[in-house]
């Protein structure tokens, strides 16, 4: 059997056992939450121009279309900034629990241990990617049931959550890398946020080499400043939601998945040479 | 292809300063019943762990076909392995999971659920196909645990405390299954039911503070070619007569347990006609004989190796 088709085993059967447990409903919990969030900014998203510092005489100004998009792509923004919670809550026990209860056991014996890690990894980020849409899904919804058109939504979207696929590719390796050191779940959920936070910090104070090390450092390759977003409202141009140079885009994805998987690759390795 | 399915050669095992298990030599060749035997914190389930590939030795090699035991592509499907004290994980069905287990052994999923009712058939666990394997009592967890062990058909197959926990009737059949693989697979059982591994297996080590302090044949462990033990009831003990029998070669008698041991060279007689020309002896000069054993028991082995 190619360590492939262990991998998508076993991807698959994380992908099952989190949208089946208890924490399947706690997700969906979540993006509910996110939905009626969504839906209270949306409320305010039709004064977006104090959002994105518009002064209000040119804001009356704006078309309600340019307002509307930008408060989508306001939204869309938050689930990618979500992602990295998203991954700690789903990603935590990922690992850990199943060298709690060493049920890992019955699973190593019959795969290689890279693939059971890779599969991990894969398995978190398939379940954060479909969260994720769920979540996009219901803004598209919001929007497009306070009349914006499909066009609209679909331009701007799928795009930001396809945007959000490298993200959390990097914050779910990170997460398992983290989380497989501790066989205590509820000590790999607290090491996981710390290291989250860690990396959060060290990118905003300015520690350049840490920067590439923070998933969401990624996002600013992929995506238009707000500012400039902003910008083009004012000058009642619609605005590109996404960075104007394509191969700034890619350098991005490429830079975020390449760090995902540079973790991942280190994870699976420790994970083949330590006790279970 | 190896002559042996398990050979440990100077396994050693250390977690910081502690050596849990050290220097360990052992070959079991296939198709034989191999017991590992020691008291607690002797290096059983150390052994056991590195002989399933949970724990990396130290120092030293662990073969399984002739392969590390980490190398899950060589020897998928060639391995069952029954963990000590591993959960069955909580939110699956047992189906499921034997399911699951089958298709990492590379079994096609057209056949994985048929593989797996078989395994779980031979456990008289049919019933449970849909139950979640955090509602299944400790009993019926260790069956499905054993399941998931015999699945396929595993060359070699590991088993740690396969009784632990279950009702006489259950164990009996666990027992049982074991016996029915004697043959066709090696089977290594860690155990602190001496009894029982004296039943079941035809080799055993005895380890004690991390080293092998005996190993051989169950008969060599257990002296069964060495000598008999008869217990006698109050009554007079003819010691004398019995040391002046040809096929004796020593005879004591413990006090305390009123059992007469007799020692002969299995080079020269059998137990069989030991024990007929000491009881002829014995009934004649009026001893009561309350029980008649071959060789000391392994508990009593264990005992004096572990001391």
């Amino acid at each position: 059997m190619s360590p492939a088709v262990e991998t998508l085993l076993v991807a698959q059967r994380e992908l099952r056992t989190n949208f089946r447990s208890a924490k399947g409903v706690a997700l969906l919990a979540l993006t509910l939450i996110g939905g009626v969030i969504t839906a209270l900014v949306w409320s305010k998203g039709m004064h977006a121009n104090e959002e994105l510092g518009l002064s209000g005489t040119t804001a009356s100004a704006i078309p309600a279309g340019l307002i509307a998009l930008a408060g989508l792509a306001f939204i869309l923004r938050a689930t990618v900034w979500l992602t990295p919670l998203l991954v700690l809550i789903i990603g935590f026990d990922s690992i850990s629990s199943e060298l709690q209860y060493r049920s890992v056991r019955y699973w190593t014996v019959r795969l290689r241990r890279q693939s059971f890690f890779v599969g991990k990894v894969l398995g978190l980020w398939a379940v954060v990617a479909i969260v994720t849409l769920g979540m996009d899904v219901l803004v598209w919804a919001i929007f497009l049931a306070h009349g914006r058109t499909a066009a609209e939504v679909m331009s701007t979207g799928p795009g930001l959550w396809l945007v959000s696929l490298p993200i959390s590719f990097a914050w779910s390796a990170i997460a398992c890398l983290v989380g497989s050191q501790f066989r205590t779940p509820m000590l790999a959920l607290l090491v996981t946020w710390a290291c989250f936070f860690g990396l959060f910090i060290a990118s905003h104070v300015g520690v350049d080499a840490l920067r590439f090390l923070y998933p969401n450092y990624y996002e600013d390759w992929m995506l238009a400043d707000l500012g400039d977003v902003a910008k083009s409202i004012e000058q009642m141009a619609t605005p590109n939601l996404f960075a104007s140079d394509p191969k700034r885009i890619a350098i991005g994805a490429s830079g975020c998945f390449a760090l995902g998987a540079i973790v991942t690759a280190v994870g699976a390795f420790g994970f083949t040479r330590r006790d279970l | 292809m190896s002559d042996f399915a398990i050979r440990l050669t100077h396994a050693t095992k250390q977690f910081g300063t502690t050596i849990a298990v050290n220097d360990v030599s052992l070959t079991v060749p296939g198709g034989q019943v191999f017991g590992l035997i020691g008291p607690n914190g002797a290096g059983k389930t150390t052994t056991f762990s590195m002989l399933a590939g949970y724990l990396l030795p130290t120092r030293g090699e662990v073969e399984i076909l002739g392969h590390a035991p980490t190398n899950a592509d060589a020897l998928r499907g060639r391995i069952g392995v029954l963990p000590q004290d591993a959960a069955l994980p909580a939110n699956d069905r047992v189906g499921e999971m034997l399911v699951h287990a089958a298709r990492l052994q590379d079994v096609p999923s057209s056949k994985a659920p048929t593989l797996a009712r078989e395994a779980l058939a031979e456990v008289a666990g049919s019933d449970w196909w849909n139950t979640k394997c955090g509602a299944l009592s400790h009993g019926m967890a260790k069956r499905v645990a054993l399941a998931q062990a015999l699945l396929g058909s595993p060359e070699v197959v590991l088993l740690d405390e396969p009784t632990a926990g279950l009702d006489p009737r259950v164990a009996y059949e666990v027992r049982q299954i074991v016996r029915s693989r004697r043959g066709r697979c090696a089977l290594v059982v860690s155990s602190h039911n001496l009894q029982e591994l004296e039943q079941i297996c035809d080799a055993a080590a005895i380890l004690d503070h991390g080293k092998v302090v005996a190993s051989g044949s169950m008969a060599e462990l257990t002296a069964t070619q060495e000598e008999i033990r008869v217990t006698l009831a109050a009554g007079p003990v003819p010691i004398g007569e019995v040391r002046e029998i040809p096929l004796v070669s020593r005879a004591t008698f413990d006090d305390d347990r009123r059992e007469l041991i007799v020692g002969f060279e299995r080079s020269k007689s059998d137990a069989e006609t030991v024990i007929g020309a000491v009881l002829w002896t014995l009934l004649q000069k009026g001893a009561r004989i309350s029980a008649v054993a071959k060789g000391r028991g392994l508990e009593q082995r264990v005992i004096e190796m572990t001391r």
